[in-house]
């Protein structure tokens, strides 16, 4: 009972930072902006997903396989925006500001 | 503080065996070896190592906290702030004396950490170009920083 509640909350909350990440990419106004919405809201969202697996399966069965494609994440995702971000900027990608 | 790490280790693995189990015996032998070494500290070689380990549990919590904050910051500000009050910018966040692993992993978790994506690292110059979500007061975001990240990483790595 306990389990499936709390796997529901973790796909939920999930699935609701990712869906936050995808309405990001389209509201925000400049590339580095929407960076910030990628890096964060989809390791988050991610990483819950892989907890919800963890523990809906239990600890004995995913064992470290989930909590090292956790670490990945949070590997990997910062430094892809990273990298986006820098890409942007060495080609001079124009910032989004204000019109006066 | 190696030698502390390879006994708290060997003491984990022993019971881990003995228990004839494998992860969540390994987890338990953990805990009940890290009791064990909080109250042997006095005669065994640990007391760096154990306060490296509170450095970096410490440095756990601090990042989790952060990152949750950033979700909702980051939450609020897509779904209910009106494009025009946004206001980006770059800033440079000087990191003087660290070294490289040190950077990668503060630069890392400002990537992850409320209002601010790492853009670029000058290694050479020993500091690191942010971008910031509302970059109002660019002093006050570094000085956030260094209360929460550098002196949570700094803790556990010297």
């Amino acid at each position: 009972m306990i389990t499936s509640l709390l796997t529901a909350t973790l796909l939920l909350s999930g699935a609701f930072f990712i869906l936050l990440a995808a309405i990001g990419l389209i509201r925000l106004p400049d590339i580095y902006c929407r960076s910030h919405a990628i890096g964060k809201a989809m390791t988050l969202g991610i990483s819950s997903l892989l907890l919800a697996l963890l523990v809906d399966l239990g600890l004995a069965q995913t064992g470290l396989k989930v909590v090292l494609a956790i670490c990945f994440q949070f590997l990997t995702i910062p430094i892809g925006s990273h990298l986006l971000c820098l890409i942007a900027r060495q080609h001079e990608v124009p910032r989004w500001t204000h019109k006066k | 503080m190696f030698a502390g790490f390879l006994l708290h280790l060997s003491l984990a693995l022993t019971w881990m065996f003995l228990a004839q189990g494998s992860l969540p015996e390994f987890c338990l032998g953990a805990l009940g070896s890290y009791v064990l070494l909080l109250l042997f500290q006095k005669v065994l070689p640990v007391s760096t190592y154990l306060r490296r380990l509170h450095g970096f549990l410490r440095f756990i919590l601090v990042f989790f906290r952060e990152l949750a904050l950033a979700n909702i910051t980051i939450a609020r500000s897509v779904l209910f702030q009106p494009t025009e009050k946004m206001q980006p910018d770059f800033l440079i966040y000087p990191v003087p004396g660290l070294n490289g692993f040190e950077i990668f992993l503060l630069s890392q978790c400002i990537s992850l950490t409320p209002g601010t994506t790492t853009v670029q690292v000058d290694l050479d110059r020993q500091e690191l170009h942010l971008h910031a979500f509302d970059a109002a007061e660019p002093e006050e975001l570094c000085r956030q920083i260094d209360r929460t990240l550098k002196e949570a990483i700094l803790a556990f790595t010297r």
